[in-house]
């Protein structure tokens, strides 16, 4: 099973994959009244909330910006990219069990599960993004700038999260306390990652391991559309590059190993 | 040029103390020793040409469902190796992947995609909802559904598109009356056209009515594989029976005599005997005859049931008794004795050949002490001479009256 034919099944398989990503967005409203507005209520009111709070109540800003919104896109910009990557690294770890059912009893290209949880995850980063941007457009923001900034980020948080997400689903097949210990790991990710917070409030000497954190990166760069004077080098993306690539081979590693054996285990 | 051809497949599973010594075995299957392997298959070997149709057969965990698995390419086989030609569906389970709060329709449409179908969706969906006859349910979600709701429209979404092979795991006595005669029309008639099938079932009648040949699976070998009707009585012998107890012995003419048990009673003669006390194998219809059974007692034995069957030549049952039923139990008989059992009858059958199984056991079954069990131990032939002719094998002698009641 070299590369290549990993790629044509999924090429073969793209109905099924339109269709898997379809139904996942379908699913979480179907017998409700609200239908698709769930889909969008759930973001509308977490921006809201944050628009409110941080600029009425707890009045928090970010250094150097003058807008009383500052501190809530600072969170937007952060917290809307980081929960694309937390919900595909969630959802691809399980993929495999949640699929159990299927995986057992039909013959079908493993990949095309994990591929559907990167689909749906990216529907609904969509989403939230799309009403984010809807939001700059009543503040002293460049629009534009907040919609084409992001790409790069996401690219990243995309190959990174079905990378590691990958390998976390073929281990979790076989050792279910992996899926346990990533909703722990993640907290920790979370708070790890200067998203609440600012980089430049972090103390000197915790920089240093602060850099050790691929999705960092990643996360500043979707910020820096807020600072004029900073700004994200391309070369920065080297590291976590690196990292991606790290996880990408060993999850084709592990994927050609263990796909073939997954249904015996499921 | 067979449709699958099975080679020397072996299926193990290894048992592992902790989960991460199977992911360890997964990833690195030369570097792990002193492995704990089970044998699920052992050396399979098998063809299905195209447009025959093959039954599986045996006990529950003889591997019937593991090599279902293999042929349609859910698993591997750890050795060997499995060629299939052309496209194939699987009716593995009933309402498989079907998700509740999907319509029908819908999930009709994630199947068929699971089964690789691209081209021609609505027209395939608009045949699924016209065999499957669920009407307005076809767009209400399946967890409305009855269970015959969710086999047809299981049955129909598999077969929407005639299969190159295609495969039933005990799918097919499920379902009304109407929607069973509908399915085995559209599998027999894919048949027709040139589709190879599975069929694993423990419905006898669906096997002797669609198998060509029938596999007889036990502990993960083929132990038999060839006529319907022997693999089924050495079904029915496995039943009670050690492999090593059975044997099958050539009687000529293409066919077999199938016996089984632990022999402390031995069947030894066999026959039927007409009026005038001289054996016959030609059987005159309404005539009286006495079926004469002799055995030697090789160990002391005690609440000796004996029976006996007649089969007609497809192998269904016409008629079975034993001495259980009749109230005749031996309670003992000694080592060295032997012992002769009549069953006089009135031959009330139609014409046609007819075999006789014959079995000695303990109690009113043979699962519970199979002595001697002996599958086609005499064949006869029916003759209708006296009687206006008929069809069936049961003769009803039937009185005649007319009249012509004139309009008036």
């Amino acid at each position: 099973m070299i590369f290549v034919n990993v790629l044509s099944q999924i090429y073969n398989y793209k109905s099924l994959i339109w269709n898997g990503i379809r139904r996942d967005i379908e699913i979480k409203y179907r017998r409700s009244y609200l239908g698709f507005l769930w889909t969008i209520l759930n973001p509308v009111s977490q921006i809201f909330i944050y628009f409110i709070i941080f600029s009425q109540i707890m009045k928090s800003k970010v250094p150097g910006i003058e807008s009383e919104y500052s501190y809530a896109i600072f969170l937007c910009l952060g917290m809307i990219p980081w929960t694309f990557f937390s919900e595909l690294l969630t959802r691809t770890t399980n993929v495999f069990i949640d699929n159990a059912h299927l995986l057992k009893k039909v013959s079908v290209p493993k990949i095309v599960f994990p591929i559907i949880c990167l689909g749906s995850s990216i529907f609904n980063f969509l989403i939230f993004y799309t009403i984010f941007l809807f939001f700059t457009l009543f503040i002293k923001i460049s629009t534009t700038a907040v919609l084409f900034n992001i790409l790069v980020p996401m690219f990243f948080l995309s190959l990174l999260g079905l990378s590691i997400g990958l390998v976390l689903a073929l281990l979790n097949v076989f050792i279910r306390d992996v899926g346990n210990a990533l909703s722990i790991f993640l907290q920790f990710w979370f708070w790890l990652t200067p998203i609440v917070y600012n980089m430049n409030t972090i103390p000197q000497k915790y920089l240093y391991y602060l850099a050790f954190n691929p999705v960092n990166i990643c996360i500043l760069a979707s910020q820096s559309v807020m600072f004029n004077d900073v700004n994200v080098e391309y070369a920065s993306f080297i590291y976590p590059s690196i990292i991606s690539v790290f996880f990408f081979v060993i999850a084709y590693f592990l994927y050609v190993r263990l796909a073939e054996k997954l249904s015996d285990e499921l | 040029m067979p449709v699958v051809h099975i080679r020397n497949v072996v299926k193990e599973y290894t048992v592992f103390q902790s989960q991460s010594g199977a992911l360890a075995n997964a990833l690195f299957p030369n570097l792990i020793k002193n492995k704990n392997k089970i044998r699920v298959l052992d050396n399979i070997n098998l063809e299905i040409k195209k447009g025959e149709t093959v039954g599986f057969i045996g006990l529950n965990g003889a591997g019937k469902s593991t090599l279902l698995k293999i042929i349609s390419g859910v698993t591997k086989p750890t050795s060997g190796h499995v060629d299939i030609q052309g496209k194939f569906a699987a009716i593995l389970e009933l309402g498989m992947g079907f998700h509740p709060d999907f319509t029908g329709r819908e999930n009709a449409y994630l199947a068929l995609k699971l089964n690789g179908h691209t081209d021609n969706i609505d027209n395939l969906i608009n045949s699924i909802y016209d065999f499957a006859e669920i009407g307005q349910y076809f767009d209400q979600p399946v967890r409305l559904y009855s269970s015959g709701m969710s086999v047809r429209l299981a049955f129909s979404v598999a077969t929407v598109v005639r299969p190159g092979l295609l495969i039933v795991d005990e799918a097919l006595s499920v379902g009304d009356a109407y929607f069973q005669h509908k399915s085995f029309d559209r599998i027999k008639s894919f048949r027709e056209q040139g589709s190879s099938m599975i069929l694993v079932s423990h419905d006898k009648a669906a096997i002797l009515e669609l198998c060509d040949t029938v596999y007889l699976l036990n502990q993960g070998q083929v132990v038999y594989g060839g006529d319907p009707v022997e693999a089924l009585d050495f079904y029915n012998a496995l039943l009670s029976n050690d492999l090593s107890d059975i044997d099958i012995k050539d009687i000529g003419e293409g066919g077999s005599q199938l016996s089984s048990g632990n022999k402390e009673l031995e069947i030894i003669d066999c026959s039927i005997i007409n009026e005038h006390q001289t054996v016959c194998d030609l059987i005159e219809t309404g005539n009286e005859y006495t079926l004469k059974i002799l055995a030697k007692c090789n160990t002391n034995v005690t609440d000796v049931v004996c029976g006996f069957m007649i089969k007609n030549k497809y192998g269904q049952i016409i008629f079975g008794t034993n001495t259980f039923h009749t109230d005749n139990i031996i309670p003992e008989i000694i080592t060295g004795d032997k012992i002769e059992i009549n069953f006089k009858f009135k031959a009330n059958l139609g014409e046609g050949n007819y075999s006789i199984s014959v079995a000695f056991h303990q109690y009113d079954t043979h699962i519970s002490k199979n002595y001697n069990w002996i599958d086609r131990i005499y064949m006869f032939k029916v003759l209708n001479k006296k009687y206006p002719s008929f069809i069936g094998t049961n003769f009803i002698n039937v009185g005649v009256s007319s009249k012509i009641i004139s309009s008036p």
